[in-house]
């Protein structure tokens, strides 16, 4: 019970407020503290879904079995790729000329893919990179090694 | 307003020897800048030129996705470990 709650209570014991009073008193306080509550839950998953929509990097990192950690020659990769980059690189594909385009349909539909590359648009692009945030690759190796994709 | 990296940090480790240094990335831009300059007026005519058969603002489309892409490298990382050699490149 909060301090307000309390203080409402001893008045109202010692007759100082009536049981209206008390009761109205009581209301506001309750008002007041669910909507503190709800704006706090609303920045934080604001927050939340900032960070997973804006996540800054893609990471991708290679590493080797928990038995060639230790040495020295164990063979590592880590690459950080800025998102924005990714994101640039997708206006880029912008500027391909339509004929370009028309050779890529045709030569899907030689292998059997029935796609149309133009029916790609930037907004459903952006749409995937945003979902990129709650992507998260984890792959092992038959020797070991561990293969992880993930944004941060 | 995004800025093109600045500097360059490589960092190349062999078996017996290694060696790292930054690269001014600024320097290079600067020049690029001079050329882009000096180049502005006959690149303003040829877009001029092609704008009514659609290939003047794809040039420009091309020079900002360009310039767009060059700011987004900052922040990149590739750390590759050998066996006998590591490489590290950071784009700051």
């Amino acid at each position: 019970m909060s301090d307000n709650k309390k203080k409402i209570l001893d008045m109202l014991a010692k007759g100082k407020i009536s049981a209206d009073e008390a009761y109205r008193l009581l209301n506001t306080i309750d008002t007041k503290e669910s909507g503190r509550e709800e704006t706090r839950r609303d920045s934080s998953a604001s927050r939340e879904s900032d960070g997973k929509l804006k996540g800054k990097y893609l990471h991708v990192t290679i590493t080797p079995s928990e038995e060639r950690q230790a040495s020295e020659h164990a063979e590592r990769v880590n690459v950080r790729v800025p998102m924005s980059l990714m994101r640039a690189g997708i206006k880029f594909t912008s500027l391909i000329p339509p004929e370009a385009l028309d050779k890529a349909n045709k030569a899907m539909e030689e292998k059997g893919i029935n796609f149309d590359v133009r029916n790609i648009k930037p907004e459903d692009l952006e749409s995937l990179i945003e979902a990129l945030g709650d992507t998260e690759i984890d792959i092992e190796g038959s020797h070991g090694e561990k293969v992880k994709v993930f944004v941060e | 307003m995004n800025w093109p990296p600045m500097w360059a940090y490589v960092k190349i480790k062999g078996k017996h020897h290694g060696f790292r240094f930054w690269i001014p990335l600024f320097l290079g831009f600067l020049i690029m800048l001079a050329f882009f300059i000096a180049f502005l007026p006959l690149t303003l005519l040829i877009i001029l030129i092609l704008w009514p058969t659609g290939w003047g603002r794809w040039m420009v489309m091309a020079i900002k996705t360009g310039y767009v892409m060059l700011c987004s490298i900052r922040g990149m990382k590739v750390d590759v470990q050998g066996r006998h050699e590591t490489i590290y490149v950071s784009i700051v």
